[in-house]
């Protein structure tokens, strides 16, 4: 058993130099990755789908970046997870198992810097699509700042994509290893984790990127708790740390594989191996808890938002300070928003406007409006759709912006949304009201008040409520107010207005039928 | 079954064992018995197997490519898995390149090589590292004549220091290149000695063109009549290189 030396083995290697050639190698496989070819179709998708449907939310911030996580995410999912496979399988599909597993490296390293080759395009596209939509959003709000936690979750959880449809990739080395894992992940990712929180209840639902549009307070009235996206970026974090770990170990990937298991294909010792365990142990344990965590998750009823209890800090629940933007109506009366809406400021001013030329002057019309959060105004109002309430004396408009920007796409919408809702709370009052036994209650009114209502609104142009209405009258009997309307709305705007002066207490107190409506 | 520096070549008919032996050489298959020693090390023990590879170069027979890589690339990228020091990478490569006669093409991507152009790059990739054991499957498949010439050149040229193992079915490269030779037949060496050697054995014999044929037959003949009439006993034996 002679074994010839020729010459002096080389020295030992430093950890810098065994850096740099990794750094290299990755460097190598990035200029190689398949995922820039997925690069203009990846572009014409975010246009088509994120962008486009961020430019039609109201100019929110954290309205608007809820697209990241809801549209572009998904949109980056199949290519992350095609192309990551697609590289995990490229030594199996090209024959070359054995030309590399003779090569000093280790398999694991090897391999990392193969997957950090996709991932770099992968984070850059992703990087990049959310500087697009970010400037884009900045350019068009008027109040707040960038939301970056959905960041950090969105870029943890699609390097979770990559890490594990790469050791797929690896492991199960085939040409339709890359398309399976794409719609595999895709589909896992859409249909278990595309729910939230307050569509499931509580449950792993707040692990979802996909899905969640946040309430519309949430950044505007009252901060956003990272506890969510904290929650992703443990459980995420967790994913990719075991797919790693799994790579390192498995021996069919020429890692290092199990105690008493080892492959001899493998450049790996044990050092590597108690590596590799500790790395995928750390991974599970991080998903697991992530896991629990994500299953803690509730709604928050201070501020609308998903809290994790105990993730939560209590201090992040108050309000956010802010200075609100007021401008005033014809007839001097004053519309207050949060800035963050200073945009709809003149829009808001506009609808208000006529309206308030028929109300002012009126027992118990407002003197002016003020924007809440949607959380404040009472829950009967609410849960029947509508937004406002006067209260206060002087008589003060409260109302949420909650239902108006549903609307911002359709200024006639936004405009007669305001004007209903304001002609309603003073002249029939709250929408809703609970009944002895708990159950809300639409409060439609009277007919003579309905035909009021609906007289006022058209005598502004504006679009009175449906005649047809489960909660109202059933059509038959909208004959008499449909004519009262008519009528009153014909009248002369200070017959009308002097009308209403004298008789709008006993409108409102139900004395007043529509044969009586001039 | 030892082997020095030198230009070892591996006979045999298919099934041999030749893969085999040069893939358990390279450290990609475990052996089901008996001992390897490559190079004073044990490659059972992690840190002398990664030692052995960083000096070892391996030729598959069956190549695996990346169609995107450039020759430059690929090699480059072979170059830093056996931990060539990143300052020397450049020269390295460009030496491998020049001794396998592919400078006109290294800036051509892989997809865009002929067969035998694709073998030189094998080749290239298995000695960047100026490897101190060289194992070489079938390296001349695939390459014309002209090419065969100037590879069985570069092969002493590598014999001069380094242990250069060579499988082939083409007698012609072992006469030329081999200053030993070794006749596998089923998992067995029936025959060691130098290409004169082997030769003499075909003195008498009738089958084969050339001298080296006629007694790699004839070597052949023998093992497999002498193992009609034994009991073969299990080889239990080991390699070092």
């Amino acid at each position: 058993m002679t074994a010839v030396t020729v010459r002096e083995p080389r020295p030992a290697r430093n950890r810098s130099r065994s850096f740099l050639l990794a750094s290299r190698i990755a460097t190598m496989e990035v200029r190689h990755s398949a995922f820039v070819w997925a690069i203009p179709l990846l572009a014409v998708l975010f246009v088509y789908d994120p962008f486009q449907a961020a430019a039609h939310y109201p100019a929110l911030w954290n309205l608007r970046a809820s697209v990241v996580p809801d549209k572009f995410w998904p949109v980056c999912v199949p290519f992350a997870a095609g192309f990551s496979a697609w590289a995990g399988s490229r030594e199996g599909r090209r024959n070359t198992d054995d030309l590399v597993a003779a090569t000093a490296r280790p398999a694991w390293t090897r391999q990392l810097c193969s997957l950090a080759g996709t991932l770099a395009w992968v984070l850059a596209a992703f990087g990049t699509g959310v500087a697009v939509l970010y400037v884009s959003i900045a350019r068009a709000v008027t109040w707040g700042g960038p939301p970056v936690w959905p960041i950090a979750a969105g870029a943890v959880s699609l390097t979770a994509v990559c890490a594990f449809a790469f050791t797929l990739g690896a492991l199960f080395p085939g040409r339709f290893t890359a398309p399976i894992v794409a719609v595999g992940i895709s589909v896992l990712t859409l249909a278990v984790f595309s729910r939230t929180v307050s569509e499931g209840g509580t449950s792993v639902f707040a692990l979802s990127l996909d899905g969640i549009v946040p309430g519309n307070d949430q950044g505007v009235f009252y901060p956003v708790a990272p506890d969510v996206s904290i929650v992703q970026v443990m459980f995420f974090a967790g994913c990719t740390l075991g797919a790693i770990g799994l790579l390192g170990l498995s021996p069919r990937t020429g890692g290092a594989g199990w105690r008493g298991a080892i492959d001899f294909a493998s450049g790996a010792g044990a050092r590597l191996r108690v590596a590799a365990t500790a790395v995928f142990a750390a991974g599970i344990a991080l998903a697991v808890i992530g896991f629990g965590l994500a299953a803690t998750a509730r709604m928050s009823p201070a501020t609308g938002g998903v809290e994790v209890p105990a993730l939560h800090d209590s201090a992040s629940d108050k309000a956010l300070l802010y200075t609100p933007v007021c401008a005033a109506a014809s007839g001097g009366f004053q519309v207050c928003l949060h800035p963050a809406y200073k945009g709809y400021l003149s829009q808001s001013v506009s609808s208000f406007g006529p309206v308030m030329a028929e109300l002012s002057g009126l027992p118990g019309a407002p003197v002016r409006a003020v924007e809440i959060p949607g959380l404040a105004v009472p829950s009967v109002v609410q849960q029947a759709f509508r937004d406002g309430i006067v209260i206060g004396s002087p008589p003060v408009y409260e109302f949420s912006m909650d239902g108006a920007i549903a609307q911002v796409p359709d200024p006639a919408q936004f405009r007669d949304g305001f004007r209903q809702d304001i002609v309603h709370a003073v002249v029939i009052g709250p929408v809703g009201q609970l009944t002895a036994s708990g159950v809300l209650q639409w409060n439609a009114g009277t007919q003579a008040q309905q035909a009021v209502e609906d007289g006022l609104l058209r005598a502004i142009g504006s679009q009175p409520y449906p005649a047809c209405n489960p909660y109202m009258q059933p059509c038959a009997q909208q004959s008499q107010v449909t004519a009262a309307a008519a009528r009153f709305a014909a009248l002369p705007a200070a017959t009308r207005h002097a009308w209403l002066a004298a008789n709008l207490a006993a409108l409102k107190a139900g004395r007043i039928t529509p044969a009586r409506i001039p | 079954m030892q082997a020095g520096p030198g230009v070892l070549g591996l006979l045999g008919p298919n099934g041999a064992g030749k893969t085999s032996l040069l893939r358990m050489l390279a450290t990609v298959l475990p052996p089901s018995s008996g001992q390897i020693r490559l190079l004073d090390r044990d490659p059972r023990n992690a840190a002398q197997r990664r030692e052995i590879r960083r000096r070892l170069g391996y030729l598959p027979q069956n190549l695996g490519y990346y169609p995107a890589f450039t020759v430059v690339e690929f090699i480059e990228y072979f170059a830093l898995l056996k931990d060539v020091p990143a300052s020397r990478v450049h020269k390295a490569v460009a030496v491998a390149v020049e001794r396998v006669d592919l400078g006109a093409k290294a800036k051509a991507r892989l997809r865009t090589l002929s067969g035998g152009m694709l073998r030189r790059v094998g080749i290239a990739q298995a000695i960047v590292n100026d490897p101190d054991l060289l194992l070489l499957d079938e390296p001349t498949a695939g390459l014309d004549p002209e090419q065969r010439v100037g590879f069985r050149a570069l092969l002493r040229d590598l014999g001069q220091a380094a242990t250069v193992v060579v499988s082939t079915h083409l007698v012609e490269d072992v006469g030329a290149a081999c200053s030993e030779v070794a006749v596998l037949d089923a998992g067995h060496v029936v025959f060691r000695g130098t290409p004169a050697e082997l030769a003499s054995r075909g003195t008498g014999h009738d089958v084969g063109d050339a001298p080296l044929e006629r007694g790699y037959s004839a070597v052949l003949q023998a093992a497999r009549s002498a193992s009609r009439n034994t009991c073969a006993s299990p080889n239990n034996g080991g390699v070092a290189a």
